[in-house]
């Protein structure tokens, strides 16, 4: 690699000197070699790029789904799932290489993921009361997700699959998979929990929920870069959203 | 008898001990693969040190290849050394005057966003939750504007894809009134005056970025 580097052979642009790929000056007339990588502009890196189509992409998406009355009820909400999961999917498979070693079961350990899963019943029921407690004495609203799913078959069944399964499942892969890979690219894995917790905080198009959003990315992207796999956030934020479910199945005395 | 023998024998191995401390061998590569190699004597013919950064670089080099200094200075190379040195110094200087003109936009925006306190003063319960969510957002710019400070790019890189998804949701949610009223009209200039100086202000962190680890080398 080093002597392919050493070997690739340059033209100084001042003085048309030959120099070699390890020259950072020119050694005839002294011109910095570098001087290209000053014009390089930032939508002309290729990872970033890719966060940027990816992210508005899924962006555009649920606004589509907010703010249009075209997606009332579950038979057109079921397509749109099923197509920001094709789209991860898609940047999944372009990002395979990297992809790959984050969806292995290396270093998996049960008791670790009961202890997860333990901790993301008690912190989804801490949300659930507290958010129906706001929205109850703010807005006078009591938001119930079983009302939308009884007209189906096992709604109760229904109502897991879409709420605490696909949003675990690829929203996981959108943000600790696709995203994390990109954004590791060009910034320390730090930083990239930061980045990813806030778009993954953002996207869910609610001011109120930065408040749990942002604490719940940071911790699922600490573990995907602890423990370099997506395996425990899809966990966390599955029995996250099947207890926010269950909850709201005991309220409307649905659960038994 | 025994003790000349013994002396003998210590005296020989000292003497052993002494050799292979001189040998001309590379003991710690001979251990790897089994075989004794001489050491290969490197002569450095017609290198030169740069005064500047102790790279070695050919004798018939003008210019050191790592930093610029002249191999071989005199009067005029050292000049332009200089100058072409001021010249990046002042496009980094250039670049860091767009990202805190980013920075100040971040301020801005958590100003306006604290103005939300006044929610607090209201009749109306829904707006105390209007005003918590106004002040959360207050405290996010302004500690991204903080730590824009440490790290320009990953904070402004934060700021701008949130910037503009707010102005997404907003655009998205009051598309008619943007345009047809005059409310709508001041923020949708806003906002573009907003995306501009975070978009400028995001290129520069990433060629500064670029730039600093350049001279750091």
């Amino acid at each position: 690699m080093q002597d392919q580097y050493e070997m690739i052979e340059n033209t100084c642009d001042e003085c048309n000197a030959q120099v070699t790929g390890q020259h950072r000056y020119c050694y005839q007339c002294g011109a910095y070699l570098g001087e290209q990588a000053v014009t390089i502009n930032v939508f002309n890196n290729t990872d970033l790029r890719s966060i940027f189509i990816y992210y508005f992409t899924y962006l555009f998406i649920c606004l589509l789904v907010k703010h249009t009355g075209y997606f009332k009820t579950y038979d057109e909400l079921f397509w749109i799932e099923l197509l920001l999961g094709a789209i991860t999917l898609r940047f999944a498979w372009l990002n395979r290489l990297e992809m790959k070693p984050a969806l292995m079961f290396k270093n998996f350990k049960w008791w670790r993921a009961l202890l997860l899963m333990a901790l993301a019943a008690g912190f989804s029921t801490i949300v659930s009361y507290s958010v129906r407690e706001m929205n109850v004495s703010f807005f006078r609203i009591d938001v119930n997700y079983f009302e939308g799913y009884k007209l189906y078959y096992f709604p109760k069944l229904v109502m897991v699959y879409s709420v605490a399964l696909m949003p675990a499942v690829f929203e996981e892969m959108a943000f600790r998979g696709v995203m994390f890979n990109y954004c590791n690219a060009i910034l320390d894995e730090r930083l990239v929990v930061a980045v990813t917790a806030f778009l993954f905080a953002i996207m869910h198009l609610s001011l109120l929920s930065l408040v749990w959003l942002l604490p719940f990315g940071f911790l699922l992207g600490h573990l995907r870069r602890k423990y370099n796999t997506i395996w425990y956030g899809v966990l966390f934020h599955f029995v996250f959203n099947l207890t926010a479910c269950l909850i709201d199945l005991y309220r409307q005395g649905e659960l038994y | 008898m025994w003790r000349h023998f013994y002396l003998a024998l210590f005296a020989m191995l000292q003497h052993m001990v002494n050799l292979r401390q001189h040998t001309p061998f590379n003991m710690a590569k001979a251990l790897t693969n089994n075989r004794l190699l001489p050491f290969k004597a490197t002569v450095l013919v017609n290198w030169t040190t740069c005064v500047n950064c102790n790279f070695l670089n050919l004798s018939s080099y003008h210019y050191c290849t790592c930093c610029g200094y002249p191999v071989q200075p005199n009067n005029d190379r050292v000049k332009l050394y200089t100058y072409r040195l001021q010249q990046r110094k002042e496009l980094l200087q250039k670049l860091e005057m767009h990202i805190m003109y980013a920075r100040n936009t971040l301020y801005i925006l958590a100003a306006v966003c604290m103005m939300g306190v006044a929610y607090f003063f209201t009749d109306d319960r829904q707006n105390i939750l209007r005003g918590f969510a106004s002040l959360t957002v207050a405290a996010i710019f302004t500690g991204l504007g903080r730590w824009s400070l440490i790290k320009p790019f990953t904070a402004l890189l934060i700021s701008f894809l949130m910037v503009l998804t707010f102005i997404a949701i907003n655009t998205w949610a009051q598309f008619m009134d943007l345009f047809t009223t005059t409310i709508g009209l001041y923020t949708l200039l806003i906002q573009i005056v907003c995306f501009l100086f975070l978009t400028r202000g995001l290129q520069a962190a990433y060629k500064a970025d670029i730039m600093e680890e350049e001279f750091k080398i």
